[in-house]
């Protein structure tokens, strides 16, 4: 009996015994007003790592948004996830416009990662890999599953992982089997 | 047939002339958006006729408000605008194509038979590079490699202009007629599998305007003798 967690014993135990208000389940600090330390160390530790920026490419920009949303939520919501969906007018379809803007929006200074759905995503994709000058320098395209590529990118990005580690996270995600 | 006024180029290559044919393949998508609809809805999903129809009346306005200065400008104002404006795979595949086309051209202000002839090698090299596509493979590769095979023999043959360029259309229609047997391996139509032989590629086809629209562009100018006046561009 002298084990028993201290919130059973509260919940069985005839309140005249031991009520939970003097035997509180999570104690106050004895002293709170005593001013905490942090130990040395936290102090100098180096700045926050800016995580890797993953960017999702798709004909759709339902589907694009879609998979960025489900990445987002998964990867912990720190790592920044764009979409570049369809046409500037709505249509399906694939504009180097949005790619860019995307991939700038998602730069943090850590890289980039693109995932791209089908064809002309990929085309368009690699042309401004093989063009743009102007863009962040690493920012890569992984050959990998849309949907789990994406989340799977996410998870490894929220860890800090490098962009290439974060693109072989994804490749990766085309062995996963579902059943 | 007509009075050649120079003995090896009676048509000048020049800025001019370039915006002239990107007008006419221009034209061309446009008089055969239908078709070229027609022959990507029965193996992708058809909008090949419309998104290059789309890419090159944005072509045309960017040629109208502004004044390349070489051909070589012309063609990388043409890629671009396609890149950005047609919203398929044809738009990075043609507009790489036309901006290593005009890459190769450097800044001559007039370009000789064996220069064609080495920009349209450069344009194929970059659309196989893009797509990484071989041939055979049912795109419009199959179209380009036996044209740039016809205009390089052309000009090491030092055929006339009007001629190489007959040759030129001639081989890049046979190569997308034989497209017609084959199976698809890229794209949408890949999906098809056995299904996707017996219809042409709409990649293919679509070159062949492109070329056709050059080889009439310089036999006009040909005929007319006119080419080479500067500020036929519209300005």
């Amino acid at each position: 009996m002298t084990r028993e967690p201290a919130a059973l014993v509260g919940a069985t135990v005839p309140d005249t015994v031991a009520s939970p208000t003097t035997t509180p389940v999570f104690p106050a600090p004895a002293a709170a007003s005593e001013p905490i330390t942090m130990p040395e160390s936290a102090s100098t530790l180096p700045p926050l790592r800016p995580l890797v920026g993953i960017v999702l490419v798709s004909h759709s920009a339902l589907l694009a948004e879609g998979a960025a949303e489900l990445a987002r939520q998964l990867g912990g919501g720190e790592v920044p996830v764009e979409s570049a969906g369809g046409l500037p007018d709505g249509g399906i379809g694939t504009s180097i416009e949005l790619i860019e803007q995307a991939v700038r929006a998602a730069d943090r200074g850590a890289g980039v990662v693109v995932l791209a759905d089908l064809g002309s995503a990929v085309l368009t994709v690699r042309l401004l890999l093989d063009d743009a000058d102007t863009l962040p320098d690493t920012v890569v395209l992984a050959d990998a599953p849309f949907v789990e590529g994406a989340v799977s990118a996410a998870v490894a990005a929220s860890s800090g992982a490098n962009a290439e580690a974060v693109r072989t996270a994804a490749e990766e995600a085309r062995g996963f089997r579902k059943l | 047939m007509k009075p050649v006024t120079t003995p090896d180029e009676p048509v000048a290559l020049d800025t001019a002339f370039f915006v002239a044919w990107i007008t006419k393949a221009a034209q061309a998508i446009e008089e055969h958006l239908t078709r070229l609809g027609e022959l990507d809805a029965a193996i992708g999903d058809g909008d090949h006729g419309t998104n290059l129809d789309r890419g090159f009346a944005g072509v045309l306005r960017v040629l109208d408000t502004t004044s390349p200065r070489t051909p070589a400008t012309v063609l990388a104002l043409t890629g671009t605008t396609l890149i950005s404006k047609v919203g398929g795979a044809s738009g990075p595949l043609y507009g790489t194509a036309f901006r290593r086309a005009g890459n190769a051209l450097g800044d001559a202000e007039r370009i000789d038979l064996p220069g064609l002839a080495a920009a349209l090698e450069a344009a194929l090299a970059a659309i196989r590079k893009l797509g990484a596509a071989r041939d055979g493979d049912k795109t419009m590769v199959d179209a380009f490699v036996p044209a740039v095979a016809a205009l390089n023999k052309a000009a090491a043959d030092a055929v006339p202009l009007v001629a190489a360029l007959d040759a030129t259309v001639a081989a890049a229609e046979a190569g997308a007629q034989a497209t017609i047997a084959m199976q698809a391996v890229k794209g949408r139509a890949s999906y098809l599998g056995p299904r996707s032989v017996g219809h042409e590629d709409p990649g293919a086809a679509s070159t062949v305007l492109i070329l056709t629209a050059l080889r009439d562009t310089a036999r006009e100018a040909s005929e007319s003798g006119a080419s080479g006046e500067p500020g036929v561009n519209g300005d």
